[in-house]
């Protein structure tokens, strides 16, 4: 599975939403099954899915979708 | 003049600073003459009466100079979240009449008639957050004196200190924080940022936090955003209550403390004794993560049988009873009840749980339908008939801090949605579960437990 399909997959899962749901400007905080607990939830996911350690502030970023690949980006995963 | 709540005014501490907001800071010296002339403004309105307050709170310096202007002048006050929707408010001013309404900088009087309220009576706290109205707990000034002296007794408060109120005023913990700090003439920073907000680590780092405070949902929240990496040399301490934390989220906790010269007091409280009635003193909490320790000073903590008779063996399950200056006067739930008290200083707690050898306690469960949602105690039956007053036939069930609406009629969506307005919290915070009939006891109660058997596992 190619990296692209592989973060819809994780949002769709930790958020409990559809894959068309999932573009890159999609936002935390603006539809409600996207809020801080689920947000950590998100967090957790991504970690496993891509292998990696994020830190407070990336965390805190990620508020869309499109920021969340530039984040992961950050640790060498390529979208 | 002396301040009521320490037996001394607040102007003795003087130039240090007392409440610290984003916008703003006042020193002790400056909040004790705010008290005063707050004071003497309600005084022009209400003369002399004794009026009963509702005291929408927030956390303000406004919100605490209302706060304690009651508490000076013996104004018995009802503290209410300043969130609380206004039909809450409106319920809570059909059920006790008070005289006036006070929020930030506005005061509404709405009755000159002097209720009958017993000379003891200081503040009236909700016991749920979630549902408003209901029960309210009647604490007395000496219910507030004693509890802060006691926690005094065991936290490393010191004057210069600054703590981070991340706890909302309206609620006992918070409150106490608030207390606590104020007798010792530290300063207590108020902030409405959530750790959410860049700016809430910023404010770690940068405004010389001594100690935090804070609820498992919050603590756990801390720690999925990496709180343990980061350096922190002005915090010394962190206090955990409202509810059980994970073990697993207490050991991180304490391995935290334990690498960065910091400590962590584990405690157990509830309203109905001011705030606090047991902590697990730092030194513990690593050898016994699940404990709530020993009373707080001058308290008393034992175990009851069914038929009420005290538990002598270590690690025999009962309920736990509570003994101390800071038991509530007693439950409320009208103006009429204001008026005289017969408290017992005993307070059984719905808390299962028992003592190990060493006399520190575990709690194991509890016995009532009581669930913690964000932090607020929320009773399954409040909130199962608030519901079905509305028409909705449901059964409400949930562990911990999950709660589960259970419905028959397939209208979970609708029942969803209003459970969350009528609850105030995130969709997140309810599960819907669709029955096809209730599972009964055989005297045709409701089979709770079979209820909550039959979720999906990760419901």
């Amino acid at each position: 599975m190619d990296n692209n399909a592989k973060i819809k997959q994780v949002f769709c899962q930790a958020l409990g939403i559809q894959p068309e749901q999932v573009t890159d400007d999609l936002t935390y905080n603006t539809i409600e099954q996207w809020d801080s607990t689920a947000h950590m939830i998100l967090v957790a996911e991504l970690e496993d899915s891509f292998d990696v350690m994020l830190d407070t502030d990336d965390i805190i970023d990620m508020s869309t979708v499109g920021k969340a690949k530039e984040i992961l980006a950050k640790y060498d995963i390529q979208f | 003049m002396s301040f009521p709540l320490f037996n001394r005014s607040l102007d003795q501490f003087g130039a240090n600073p007392a409440l610290i907001s984003d916008a703003d800071s006042i020193t002790y010296a400056g909040l004790q003459k705010r008290v005063d002339q707050r004071i003497n403004e309600w005084q022009l309105r209400v003369g002399s009466l004794r009026p009963l307050v509702i005291l929408r709170m927030a956390n303000t310096i406004n919100s605490v100079v209302n706060y304690l202007a009651c508490l000076q002048a013996h104004y018995p006050c009802i503290v209410v979240n300043s969130n609380a929707r206004d039909e809450v408010v409106a319920a809570i001013v059909q059920q006790f009449s008070p005289n006036v309404l006070i929020e930030e900088g506005s005061f509404r009087l709405l009755s000159q008639q002097q209720l009958n309220l017993a000379a003891e009576l200081g503040i009236l706290l909700s016991t749920s957050g979630s549902t408003g109205s209901q029960q309210f707990v009647a604490l007395s000034m000496q219910n507030l004196i004693a509890n802060t002296r006691s926690i005094l007794a065991y936290l490393p408060i010191e004057n210069n200190d600054v703590t981070l109120a991340s706890l909302p005023f309206s609620y006992s913990y918070g409150l106490s924080v608030l207390h606590t700090h104020l007798a010792m003439g530290a300063g207590v920073r108020l902030t409405d940022l959530t750790v959410m907000d860049k700016g809430f680590w910023t404010l770690l780092k940068e405004a010389n936090i001594a100690s935090l405070n804070g609820v498992p949902s919050w603590y756990e929240m801390l720690l999925r955003l990496r709180f343990e990496r980061k350096v922190l040399p002005d915090l010394r301490y962190l206090t955990q209550a409202g509810g059980k934390l994970a073990e697993s989220m207490v050991v991180k906790l304490a391995d935290y403390a334990d690498h960065h010269n910091k400590q962590l007091f584990v405690m157990y409280g509830q309203t109905e004794a001011t705030a606090r009635m047991a902590y697990l003193p730092a030194d513990k909490v690593a050898a016994k993560p699940g404990s709530i320790g020993q009373a707080i000073p001058n308290g008393q903590l034992a175990i009851i049988n069914e038929v009420g008779e005290s538990i002598h063996n270590a690690r025999e399950i009962g309920e736990l009873v509570y003994q101390g200056p800071n038991v509530m006067l007693g439950y409320v739930n009208n103006h009429e009840g204001l008026a005289s008290f017969s408290p017992s200083h005993t307070l059984r707690t719905g808390d299962i749980g028992y003592f190990d050898e060493e006399g520190d306690f575990f709690i194991t469960g509890r016995l009532k339908r009581i669930i913690k949602l964000f932090g607020e105690r929320c009773s399954l039956d409040e909130v199962e008939f608030a519901l079905m007053q509305s028409g909705f036939d449901v059964r409400c069930v949930g562990k911990d801090d999950e709660l589960v609406i259970c419905c028959t009629s397939g209208q979970c969506d609708a029942i969803k949605q209003y459970a969350i307005q009528l609850l105030r919290v995130p969709p997140k915070a309810i599960t819907m579960h669709e029955v096809k009939e209730w599972p009964l006891l055989t005297n045709g109660k409701t089979d709770y437990t079979a209820l909550y058997d039959q979720l999906p596992v990760n419901a």
